[in-house]
């Protein structure tokens, strides 16, 4: 049974999902952070633009992915060798969600530190960012544990729950 | 004289609160034509404003291509990360108890 395709195609509207929820979340509806919030920081209208652009930017970055992977699933659609589980499926976009969150996290908050995840209070810049890389850990696993569990095994553990 | 004092203080008392809101609606309206007068910070990268001037030039500038780096940076690694899954994963077990097809025709 080839998966594979499956796997990727929802990994990367994972990605681009995930990336939306952070970029609408945090940085437009509670406003914590902006792309490069640390390097240019939100105190005048000017820099609150220059940052709303590079927002704009990385939503574009997003939609292109998500664009991939629709484009990547219409075509596994079309394909009689490839099956469509649904729980391969959710397993690869929580997958995606959680890669998003460790690359995005371990790149732009730790390495480049672009921006943190709590922007507003520099005290709790490395709490708030264990805690993304966390439920990166967490999404990563529990999407590899739904997509590898047999679809029998998982509603029973799930149904004892 | 008196007659004359009572009509006074009626008419206060009766057009008092009327020229209160005439006050309010005048006000309300001059300040309202005030603020159509007042600059606007137009502030979007393209206006033709002196804040829009100063966010094009905080975006357009010598670190432009560093930040759309940077901005980019994660992008690739995740078309890596995809790829990887695409070409390297094994594939998983049949736990769906499907019937194997060697035809490759999945119904």
């Amino acid at each position: 049974m080839n998966n594979r395709p499956l796997i990727a195609a929802g990994t990367t509207l994972g990605v681009g999902l995930g990336g939306f929820l952070d970029g609408i979340l945090f940085h437009q509806i509670l406003q914590i952070h902006n792309m490069l919030s640390n390097w240019i920081p939100r105190t005048t209208l000017v820099n609150e633009e220059i940052n709303m652009f590079w927002d704009g930017l990385f939503h574009a970055f997003c939609l292109i992915t998500t664009a991939i992977g629709l484009l990547m699933l219409w075509r596994i659609v079309k394909r009689p060798d490839v099956p469509l589980p649904d729980r391969v499926f959710a397993g690869s976009l929580l997958l995606g969600w959680g890669v998003f969150n460790l690359v995005e996290g371990l790149i732009d908050h730790e390495l480049l530190q672009v921006h943190h995840v709590y922007q507003n209070d520099p005290r709790l810049f490395v709490l708030w960012d264990l805690i993304f890389l966390g439920s990166a850990l967490g999404f990563i696993l529990f999407g590899a544990w739904i997509i590898r569990t047999p679809a029998s095994s998982a509603h029973e553990i799930l149904a004892r729950r | 004289m008196r007659e004359r004092l009572v009509l006074r203080k009626l008419s206060r008392i009766v057009y008092k609160p009327d020229m209160q809101v005439r006050r309010l609606v005048l006000s309300s309206v001059l300040r309202s034509a005030v603020l159509l007068f007042t600059p606007v910070a137009f502030a979007c990268p393209f206006c033709h404003t002196s804040t829009g001037r100063q966010v094009q030039a905080g975006i357009f500038n010598a670190s432009f291509g560093i930040k759309l780096l940077v901005t980019a940076a994660p992008f690739p690694i995740f078309a890596g990360l995809i790829a990887f899954l695409y070409f390297q994963v094994p594939r998983t077990r049949n736990f769906d108890k499907e019937p194997e097809n060697k035809d490759g025709d999945h119904s």
